[in-house]
């Protein structure tokens, strides 16, 4: 209620709802964008403009520069394909990520069940998977010999192929983006005013009409904006695609990958890549200006209230949708679990376990795996450090001093999603060489981490610091706290747990990130996913589950942790007492 | 020359020679907005002052200056004749109450108001102790513990009222503090209120858009239109001498009529001409144009004698009326009208009436609203004394 009044009271008086800006304060916003602008600026835009800017050489070395590689590029019949089909493939996936993404939405914004605080935190898991992690319980689920054709053999006596079909990228990228949309949804939802599809019923509607009228026009910006997202991702997608469509499939990222790292014709890789940048930003900036829209216009004056997960009876087609989801999402899973503890020779055994913990495998690795758990904990830390400090001060600028929303700031603040991260990795690996050579070894690989996390921290914490009401800064400030005084007292407190939350994400991106690090990393900074990689390159694939099992345990245990600490903070100040 | 009686009263209660808060031509723009447009205004220390006005006007904007909220582009804010406009609002020494109360969700109830307290660094023992005071000041001092989304919208705004008064603050300012509440428990408040203030002997402003509300508890009451003052008075004297058009239809209700003056005598069209010295206030008038407000107490309706004979002898009579009081005791304007309905309310009732083809308004007490309800659709006669009219002197 106090939300809704005070965005209805920033509309009709400018000056309500924020705090003085004066001179002061123009420098203070200035500041505060520092740590995004240096973080964006060095580490990403400066490498990437290098990287891409090979795509626009006349030929390789030369200084002049001309559009031709572009027009040529956009002539070939074999790029015009690739490129159709990278879009055919988004697209599917995305329609794929609705498709489940709704019901999931639904059931976190309209049930309640027990546990329902840890569900909702391990949503997000499959999201931060790494992709390698992923393309593998593919492998053990939907093989031939997999559980998916076992059991269809056993019911129905016959089995279809999974693997190295367009089905199987599909269904693994709405994996990952199931839950994103399913989160988006969940957003819109919750802010959907019960009173007006209350009132439509009033009004005669039977419950299809107020779903049509009422509840698709609410909610249809958030999963079209979720939609959009998970198409960026989709369009960018390289090691599911590379693991699980095997050779007859091919998309943009991956004949950038090729041409980078096989072909080693960088001014082609770079002309792609700069059109890939196009078409996702064009996408993103679509995104933003969907989410710009979303949420004031059917926003709630009064909390929804989800009612308890019904019975068969009553909740029966919701329950269809749980089973078949739980197949869905912990079927691939559970697959690398039970693979993990499968003996070669039979039977149960934690022998995969003993191998990844010992000193046997440095060979493949450059590493212990010991030492790569380490890596990835400590790159992670840093990296959700550095994420957070840059992406909340820019976060804080633009919702306290800017008090607009600016799509252009916000589309260059997404950019590091919507750039093909091979591209990303090959300018990083040329600037590390030459003008960031001062940077040190250690904080190479998460500072790219950061980087590629940050837009994530500006959009988990926006809505956050959006939803601490103003006035509570100046109610602070007129009862004698200064601007600093009153941010520690009421914002941080206020905003700690959205901190956590954003945390965490970062975290897990941090820890499952594989392209960038695959690339740029040395032999003794190997982290989780690349020696799930290895491992898999190697033919050891029962270390490669035990490995990744070990990594979704980490990222899991994160988003577990960061949602108990959060639940004892709401605690804490729920019942705290000064006086 | 415009100036009335009333205008040069405001200046009367208590003693402005050194006001306990001061504005001297403030101005402050948005956009193309000018919110507040050259306000200057004294408040005598301990006077509760209420600002009212329609919702745009520039109020809580003006309000927001004084706290340091909001900087002003030009003029000057003075607190006990310090001038502060440069300051922070953390160093003004105002206690602010907003609309929906701003309690920290994250405090409990006696850490809200504690708050105040510890940014000015009294010491722990004396804190829980003024903390209690506050409490039972506003009677929760059993609700110390509870969080303020555990209370009711009166108990908060109970709370939000203890924490701007707990570090004595030289200035209370009050944004809209009641509009959040009830009906019932919004007048039983603002008493409470205006008790507390009295008490407390602290120099308050009240924004408000209830006009009622600040007539009932203001010692004087500043009307506010477009960023501009219109007029400041006590609520008798906005009530009694409106110094504009829109003054006496944002205070009370009323009726207007149009006339012209001319020479010496006024005409006011189908009511007829009055000689000029008979209306207060319009001896000095020049010749022109001029509108008159009669407030709806003021006119009177013969519901007990029956019109007898057709609606045209009634006009003849209403005619003669105004010609100069030919068979009645008081000079006035009068005239036929018809009953359109009957708003009844307790002690006070409202009759909507047609008169020369307009809308008027007339107050009957007590069981003539019963009776002036009876005669719906009806003939009655009117009567305006020419005392009770009052001359806008801007229109």
């Amino acid at each position: 209620m106090v939300h809704d009044t005070r965005h209805i009271a920033s509309i009709m008086k400018p000056g309500a709802g924020g705090s003085t800006v004066g001179r002061r304060n123009r420098w203070l916003a200035l500041l505060l964008l520092l740590p995004a602008a240096v973080l964006l600026l060095f580490f990403f835009y400066l490498p990437v403009a290098t990287a891409l800017l090979e795509g626009f050489r006349e030929a390789p070395g030369s200084a002049s520069l001309s559009l031709r590689r572009f027009v040529s590029l956009l002539a070939d019949p074999y790029i015009l394909s690739l490129l159709r089909f990278t879009a055919w493939q988004a697209f599917l996936s995305a329609a794929l990520s609705v498709v489940i993404g709704i019901p999931l939405g639904y059931l976190l914004a309209n049930r309640s069940f027990p546990g329902k605080s840890i569900v909702t935190s391990l949503v997000m898991v499959p999201f931060v998977m790494p992709a390698i992690t992923v393309a593998l319980g593919f492998l053990v689920m939907y093989g031939t010999n997999g559980w998916f054709n076992e059991g269809l053999a056993s019911l129905f006596g016959f089995k279809v192929r999974v693997l190295n079909t367009l089905w199987a990228i599909v269904v693994a990228h709405a994996f990952y983006n199931g839950p994103l949309v399913a989160r988006m949804t969940q957003g819109a939802w919750e802010r959907l005013d019960p009173a007006l599809e209350e009132s439509a019923r009033t009004l005669g509607a039977r419950p299809l009409a107020v779903w049509r009228d009422v509840t698709l026009p609410a909610i249809a910006p958030g999963v079209v904006s979720g939609a959009v997202l998970a198409f960026i991702y989709c369009f960018m997608s390289f090691p599911i695609v590379l693991s699980l469509g095997g050779a007859r499939f091919s998309t943009l990222e991956v004949e950038i990958f090729t041409l980078m790292r096989v072909l080693l014709d960088y001014e082609t890789a770079a002309a792609l890549a700069a059109v890939q940048a196009v078409v996702s930003l064009l996408f993103a900036y679509v995104f933003l200006r969907l989410e710009g829209r979303a949420p004031s216009l059917f926003a709630s004056a009064r909390a929804r209230r989800p009612r308890p997960l019904g019975g068969k009876a009553r909740d029966g087609w919701l329950w269809v949708c749980l089973a078949v989801l739980l197949v869905f999402f912990g079927g691939p899973m559970l697959s690398i679990v039970v693979d993990s503890v499968r003996d070669p020779a039979g039977g149960v055994s934690l022998r995969a376990y003993e191998r990844i913990v010992s000193e046997g495998h440095d060979f493949h690795l450059g590493a212990s795996p010991l030492r790569t758990i380490q890596n990835s904990l400590r790159y992670g830390a840093i990296a959700a450090a550095i994420a957070l400090f840059a992406g909340a001060c820019f976060v804080y600028t633009t919702v306290r001093f800017v008090r607009r929303r600016l799509p252009f700031l916000e589309t260059l603040s997404l950019a590091p999603i919507a750039v093909s991260s091979v591209a990303l990795a090959y300018g990083l690996s040329v600037a590390f060489r030459g003008p960031l050579s001062l940077v040190p070894q250690d904080v190479r690989i998460p500072l790219v981490h950061g980087v590629l996390a940050f837009p994530f921290v500006v959009r988990a914490f926006r809505p956050v610091l959006e939803g601490v009401d103003a006035r509570l800064i100046e109610a602070a400030r007129t009862l004698g706290a200064g601007r600093w005084r009153a941010f520690v007292d009421v914002e941080l407190p206020m905003a700690a747990t959205g901190l956590l939350v954003a945390f965490a994400l970062c975290f897990g991106l941090s820890v499952s990130e594989t392209t960038a690090t695959l690339m740029l990393a040395r032999p003794e900074q190997v982290t989780m996913p690349v020696s799930v990689y290895r491992f898999l390159a190697a033919r050891d694939f029962s270390a490669a589950s035990a490995m990744a099992v070990l990594l979704m345990a980490v990222t899991g245990g994160v988003f577990l942790l960061a949602e108990l600490l959060a639940a004892w903070v709401r605690r804490r100040q729920g019942g705290k007492t000064d006086a | 020359m415009h100036k009335l009686p009333g205008a040069a009263a405001q200046q009367a209660p208590n003693s402005l020679e050194r006001p306990g808060l001061e504005v001297r031509g403030l101005c402050k723009r948005f956009g193309a907005v000018m919110a507040v447009d050259g306000v200057s205004l004294a408040v005598a220390e301990g006077e509760l002052l209420a600002v009212v006005g329609p919702s745009g006007c520039g109020k809580t904007t003006l309000l927001r200056l004084i706290a340091g909220l909001e900087q002003p582009d030009s003029g000057r804010v003075l607190i006990q004749g310090h001038d502060v406009t440069g300051l922070p609002p953390e160093r003004r020494d105002v206690g602010f109450v907003f609309q929906q109360f701003a309690l920290f969700p994250n405090m409990s109830v006696a850490a809200n108001v504690e708050y105040g307290l510890k940014r000015k660094g009294v010491p722990g023992p004396e804190r829980a102790q003024r903390v209690q005071e506050m409490l039972d000041m506003v009677g929760l001092g059993s609700l110390a513990r509870r969080r303020p989304d555990q209370l009711s919208a009166g108990q908060q705004q109970r709370v939000a009222l203890a924490r701007a008064l707990a570090p004595r603050p030289k200035t209370l300012l009050l944004d809209e503090p009641l509009s959040a509440l009830d009906a019932a428990i919004r007048v039983r408040l603002r008493e409470e209120l205006r008790e507390t203030q009295r008490r407390l002997g602290i120099t308050t402003v009240l924004v408000t858009h209830d006009q009622e509300e600040a007539l009932a508890i203001a010692d004087r009451v500043v009307v506010m239109n477009a960023g501009r003052l219109e007029q400041v008075g006590t609520p008798w004297e906005l009530y009694d001498r409106p110094q504009t058009r829109f003054v006496a239809s944002f205070i009370g209700r009323g009726n207007f009529l149009s006339g012209q003056v001319q020479g010496n005598a006024i005409d006011f069209g189908p009511w007829g001409r009055v000689a000029k010295t008979a209306v207060p206030g319009a001896a000095g008038l020049p010749d022109g144009p001029v509108t008159a407000l009669v407030r709806p107490e003021a006119v009177t309706l013969a519901l007990d004698t029956p019109p007898g004979g057709s609606p045209s002898a009634g006009e003849g009579l209403a005619g003669s009326g105004a010609a100069g009081g030919v068979g009645a005791h008081e000079v006035g304007l009068a005239a036929a009208a018809v009953v359109v309905d009957v708003s009844f309310g307790g002690e006070r009732s409202l009759v909507k009436l047609a008169v020369h083809g307009s809308p008027w308004i007339a107050a009957v007490f007590g069981a003539a609203g019963r009776r002036a309800a009876s005669l719906t659709g009806q003939a009655v006669f009117l009567f305006v004394p020419v005392t009770a009219l009052r001359i806008l002197p801007s229109g």
